[in-house]
């Protein structure tokens, strides 16, 4: 599996090379083919031009020597060994004409001009023909290794070679393609081999004057002629290089700007998967359809966080965090919801539980003192009293009915004191606010604390609810109970209003205050917040060292629709 | 000879007192019941007693009830007999016609001096009991209007223009407190602000 980057780049990078290789190697031969042709058409031109010469030149020799009538001068055999001369030339079958006779010459070029009598005798004339090694040459237009040349019909060549100037050309074979083309008649040109056996472009043809046979052929190596070409070749490499380069790096740009994106996104959904949410979604990439991707991704993370950030806050229990859905198919918004109202009404079914244990807990307690205090009152106070109206109908020392009666009296007050602090009577009789009137008297009396009592309390409603008139006066004695142990106050004042839907106390003192913090812990006040939170309440407590203000509200609606739950709860 | 009528639900305390007083020669114990109901069962146009003991703790009608029916005979002066020391029942009693209060453990002198006392239709409080009565009357004192005592006060400071905050300060409520009742005070005279509740209650002559 190969990365995008690796597809984008590997096609178009082929899909380049195969055209810059089409299009140069077709260029290449169309070059080549043009070269060939050119270098070929001036070498036969070359040729043509030389044949010309050297053939104008033997004919002219032929002219001048037809016409001289000097016969002595005819017969020197100058340069040419006169053995091979007679075996090659002068047989009896000899004829007028010119007769190539370098074989027989040590050195160059000789012509052998005879001329047959009319008298049966045989004229001849020895030429060193160096001309025509001239016109050979001359090699303007030949370049480096351009050169004429003259082979004979024995396949050896006439003149001097370029190559080799120092051997003789009798010893050089040229047994060439175009030699033999060139005897066969043909005037042509072709690529083949020479007498060195390397690649010539060659034009070659033959001259036929007379006796004489020849072939001449022009020829340049195909290395220099190719030159150009090679030249062109290396150009050419270096542009597709250069073509290709660029196309690497454009291919490589082109990739990147489009793979950068798909990676940036693979590592986003990396990060996802492994839970980390905290991406900063950036959508400023040139292309819309990734940009959207992008806007899409960040929708995608932006929901997948805001669950996130829910069930984290229903996950610590703050349940009144809100999430909207982002659509009507989020399932995971629309369970998080459903477990959010579970939570909901398992924490306020848990509250309410909570209460009802702390209510069943205080109004059990309660339940107990007021038995435990009917009974001191109403069992024992009367059998008391009894005793002691008996005791005084009977006929006694009066001392010892003293005695009697003071011990008894005694412990009558002392089971009032008993029967109050466990529950006052009057406060079942008269309801909080009378009841709260004998309170303030007594602590006003034991203490000497100036005590304010305000209440404003419906008449009609005074025994409404005889829990809520337990919880404010244990409220209110808890809170005198407060004043006197800690604060060292020297005024109270305790206010108890009855509105429509609750009740209202309102305390304060001079004192020097407490710390909440520290008390709160302590029973007293957590008896008080207790009490207030089972009837769902509101507390307030501010103590500062020149004083302490306490608020608690009791709502009365307690009783019609939370009381009736509650107590089917049990 | 006083005639005495005791309701209480206690025999052995009934008895006592019995006891205590056949032995002195100006009392005649005529009715010894255990509740208001058996009293008035028994009470007759022809032996009405002259003395009432009655306990306040009791089944089937309590002595507060019988204080209320009482009022129809006014010849019959009742004396609270009680083991409730609060001055609540104290101020029950007497508004309810009580001519005297007394604590079940009383003396044997200050019985009969109760009974001698209100038999001449004078009221008997010994001293204890009078403090107590004395100690809530001063700190009662509420009474019923269209508006509560406590909002009329409020409404008079509000038109006296002090803020919820001097309010509060001066009647050792809350603010909160205070705000309720003026809440409460414009949902009873069916008023928005508290400028119409200052003209509609000095129409009413609430202030």
């Amino acid at each position: 599996m190969k990365s995008i980057k690796f597809w984008i780049v590997v096609f178009i990078n082929l899909l380049i090379a195969l055209t810059v290789s089409i299009l140069l190697l077709f260029f290449y031969k169309e070059f080549q083919n043009a070269l060939n042709e050119r270098v070929l058409l001036q070498l036969s031109s070359i040729k043509n031009l030389k044949r010309v010469q050297i053939e104008e030149y033997i004919n002219n020799e032929w002219d001048l020597f037809k016409n001289e009538t000097k016969d002595s001068a005819t017969t020197m055999l100058v340069g040419v060994d006169s053995i091979c001369f007679k075996n090659t030339v002068l047989k009896s079958t000899v004829e007028s004409g010119v007769y190539d006779v370098s074989t027989c010459g040590k050195q160059g070029i000789f012509l052998a001009l005879v001329k047959k009598l009319a008298d049966g005798n045989i004229n001849f004339k020895i030429i060193n023909a160096s001309r025509i090694q001239d016109i050979l040459l001359e090699r303007t237009g030949m370049g480096e290794s351009g050169e004429t040349y003259l082979v004979g019909e024995n396949f050896q060549l006439r003149s001097v070679s370029r190559f080799f100037p120092n051997r003789l050309p009798s010893q050089i074979n040229a047994n060439t393609v175009g030699v033999h083309e060139a005897f066969s008649g043909k005037d042509s040109s072709g690529i083949f081999e020479d007498y060195r056996e390397v690649s010539v472009f060659s034009s070659y043809g033959e001259i036929s004057i007379s006796h004489l046979k020849w072939a001449i052929l022009s020829e340049i190596d195909v290395a220099e002629a190719n030159i150009p070409l090679h030249r062109m070749k290396n150009k050419l490499i270096i542009i597709s290089v250069l073509v290709i380069l660029l196309a690497v790096t454009l291919s490589l740009f082109i990739s990147s700007v489009l793979s950068s994106p798909l990676l940036k996104m693979r590592d986003f959904l990396n990060h996802m998967s492994k839970g980390n949410y905290n991406l900063q979604v950036q959508n400023t990439y040139p292309a819309i359809e990734i940009n959207e991707m992008f806007i899409a991704l960040n929708r995608l993370k932006n929901s997948i966080k805001e669950a996130i950030n829910f069930s984290n806050e229903i996950g610590q229990m703050n349940l009144n965090a809100s999430y909207q859905l982002s659509s009507e198919d989020d399932k995971l918004g629309k369970s998080l919801i459903v477990m959010q109202e579970k939570l909901i009404e398992y924490e306020s079914i848990s509250k309410q539980n909570r209460l009802n244990a702390k209510q069943s807990i205080i109004s059990g307690q309660e339940k107990e003192r007021k038995r435990l205090a009917r009974e001191l009152h109403d069992g024992l106070g009367p059998l008391l009293t009894s005793l002691k109206m008996i005791v005084q109908s009977y006929e006694l020392p009066k001392q010892e009915k003293e005695k009697i009666n003071t011990i008894v009296n005694k412990t009558i007050d002392e089971i009032r004191k008993m029967t109050y602090d466990l529950m006052p009577p009057s406060l079942e009789d008269f309801g909080v606010g009378k009841a709260l009137l004998n309170f303030v008297e007594l602590m006003k009396k034991s203490s000497g604390v100036e005590i304010i009592y305000n209440y404003d309390l419906k008449e009609d409603k005074m025994k409404t609810n005889a829990e809520i008139d337990i919880c404010l006066f244990r409220i209110c004695q808890e809170l005198v109970n407060n004043t006197f142990k800690h604060a060292g106050a020297s005024k109270i004042v305790l206010s108890l209003t009855e509105f429509d839907d609750k009740f209202s106390l309102y305390y304060t003192d001079n004192g020097s205050g407490f710390n909440t913090i520290e008390i709160k812990t302590g029973l007293g006040l957590r008896n008080i917040k207790e009490r207030v939170e089972i009837f769902d309440g509101y507390l307030n407590i501010t103590s500062e060292n020149t004083g302490t203000v306490v608020e608690v509200e009791i709502p009365i609606n307690y009783d019609k629709d939370s009381d009736s739950r509650r107590s089917s709860a049990f | 000879m006083i005639k005495i009528a005791i309701v209480d639900d206690h025999q052995l305390f009934r008895d006592g007192i019995n006891a205590l007083l056949t032995g002195k020669e100006d009392f005649e114990v005529i009715i010894s019941v255990s509740n208001g109901v058996e009293f008035f069962e028994v009470l007759s146009k022809e032996n009405l007693p002259d003395v009432l003991l009655l306990d306040l703790t009791m089944p089937e009608m309590d002595g507060f009830e019988v204080l209320k029916i009482l009022k129809k005979y006014p010849d019959i002066k009742t004396i609270a007999i009680s083991m409730h020391d609060d001055g609540n029942y104290i101020m029950k009693c007497v508004r309810s016609g009580a001519y005297g209060y007394l604590l079940k453990n009383t003396d044997e002198d200050e019985l009969i001096n109760a009974i001698y006392t209100v038999n001449r239709e004078k009221k008997y409080f010994n001293k204890e009991v009078s403090e107590r009565m004395i100690h809530i009357m001063a700190l009662e004192g509420s009474q019923l209007k269209k508006l509560s005592a406590k909002e009329s006060e409020i409404l008079k400071l509000i038109s006296d223009g002090l803020t919820t905050k001097e309010i509060a300060d001066q009647l050792y409520i809350s603010t909160r407190t205070v705000e309720t009742h003026r809440a409460n005070m414009m949902k009873k005279l069916t008023v928005k602000n508290s400028a119409e509740l200052i003209r509609k209650a000095s129409e009413l002559n609430l202030i």
